[in-house]
C-alpha cells in the first residue's frame, strides 16, 4: 500500500467490486459473489486469489445444508486497506484537473 | 494509469462510480424481507402480554402458551431464511439506532409490567403489545433503510 492509502492490490475494478460487495457483510459464498458481480468462476478465482495472497480475504469451508461452499470474508487488514483506498480515491476525484 | 500506478482523477471517478453501483446492490440484497419485522413486532407483542396471560391462565398453561407462541414465530422466521453469513456487519454509529430501539422496548416493557402489577389494569399490556408491535413493524424497516443507506455509500 502506498503512503496516501492508494492500494494497487484493491484498485483494479473487479477487485474493488469484490471488496465493496464483501465489506459490509460477515461473509458471502463464492457462488453468490460470482452471480452478484456477473463474473465467471475463472475470473473470480483469479482476483480472489490475489486478495487472499495479500491477506485481504479469508476463505472458509462452512458446512451448510450438507454442502461445503467456500465462503469469502474480508479480513481486518482488508477492511482497513479498503477504507483507506476509498479515502484516497475520494481525494483523487476531488483534485482539480490540471490545465496545460 | 500513471507510471507509479496511482490513478488520475478520471480513473478515481470511474472507480467511485463502480463502488456506488455495488453499494446499490448491497442496499437491495441486504434488506430483510418485510415479514421479518412483522415477526419481530409479533414477538414483542407476545412478551408485552406475558403479565396478562400469566394472570388469566394457570401457570402450567401460561408456560405452554407463551413459549409455544414464540417457538411458532421462530420457526416461521427461520423458514426460507437467506444465507446466515449475509448479515450486515454493523460498525460505528450503525449500532446507535438499534441500541436506542432496545432501550425504548425495555422502557415500554418495564412501564407495562410496573403499571399492571400496581393497578391491575388489563388494558395496559394490550396497549403495550400494540405499541411494541407497531414499533417492530414500522421501526424495524426504518432501521433497515438506515443500514441500507450506510452500506449504499461505502465511500462515506
Amino acid at each position: 500500500m502506498s503512503q496516501d492509502g492508494f492500494d494497487p492490490v484493491i484498485h483494479p475494478l473487479p477487485r474493488l467490486r469484490i471488496c465493496a460487495l464483501l465489506e459490509p457483510v460477515r461473509g458471502e459464498t463464492f457462488g453468490r459473489v460470482r452471480d452478484l458481480l456477473g463474473f465467471t468462476d475463472a475470473t473470480l478465482s483469479k482476483h480472489v486469489r490475489v486478495l487472499i495472497d495479500a491477506g485481504y480475504l479469508e476463505p472458509t469451508n462452512a458446512v451448510r445444508a450438507g454442502r461445503r461452499p467456500v465462503t469469502l470474508a474480508m479480513t481486518r487488514a482488508g477492511r482497513v486497506s479498503f477504507r483507506l483506498h476509498i479515502d484516497a480515491l475520494n481525494q483523487l476525484a476531488e483534485t482539480p484537473k490540471e490545465t496545460n | 494509469m500513471d507510471s507509479d500506478d496511482t490513478p488520475n482523477a478520471a480513473q478515481a471517478g470511474e472507480s467511485l462510480v463502480a463502488l456506488g453501483a455495488v453499494g446499490e446492490l448491497n442496499a437491495e440484497r441486504l434488506q430483510c424481507p418485510p415479514r421479518y419485522w412483522f415477526l419481530v413486532g409479533f414477538i414483542l407483542a407476545v412478551l408485552a402480554l406475558v403479565p396478562l396471560v400469566t394472570d388469566l391462565l394457570s401457570m402450567p398453561a401460561a408456560l405452554l402458551v407463551l413459549p409455544g407462541a414464540i417457538l411458532v414465530v421462530f420457526l416461521f422466521a427461520s423458514w426460507k431464511q437467506p444465507s446466515a453469513v449475509r448479515h450486515i456487519r454493523l460498525h460505528g454509529s450503525m449500532w446507535l439506532p438499534f441500541l436506542g430501539g432496545v432501550l425504548v422496548v425495555g422502557f415500554i416493557g418495564g412501564i407495562n409490567s410496573a403499571l399492571y402489577d400496581t393497578h391491575g389494569w388489563w388494558w395496559i399490556p394490550v396497549i403495550a403489545a400494540v405499541v411494541l408491535f407497531c414499533l417492530g413493524t414500522i421501526g424495524g424497516p426504518a432501521l433497515d433503510r438506515y443500514w441500507a443507506r450506510r452500506v449504499r455509500n461505502p465511500r462515506d
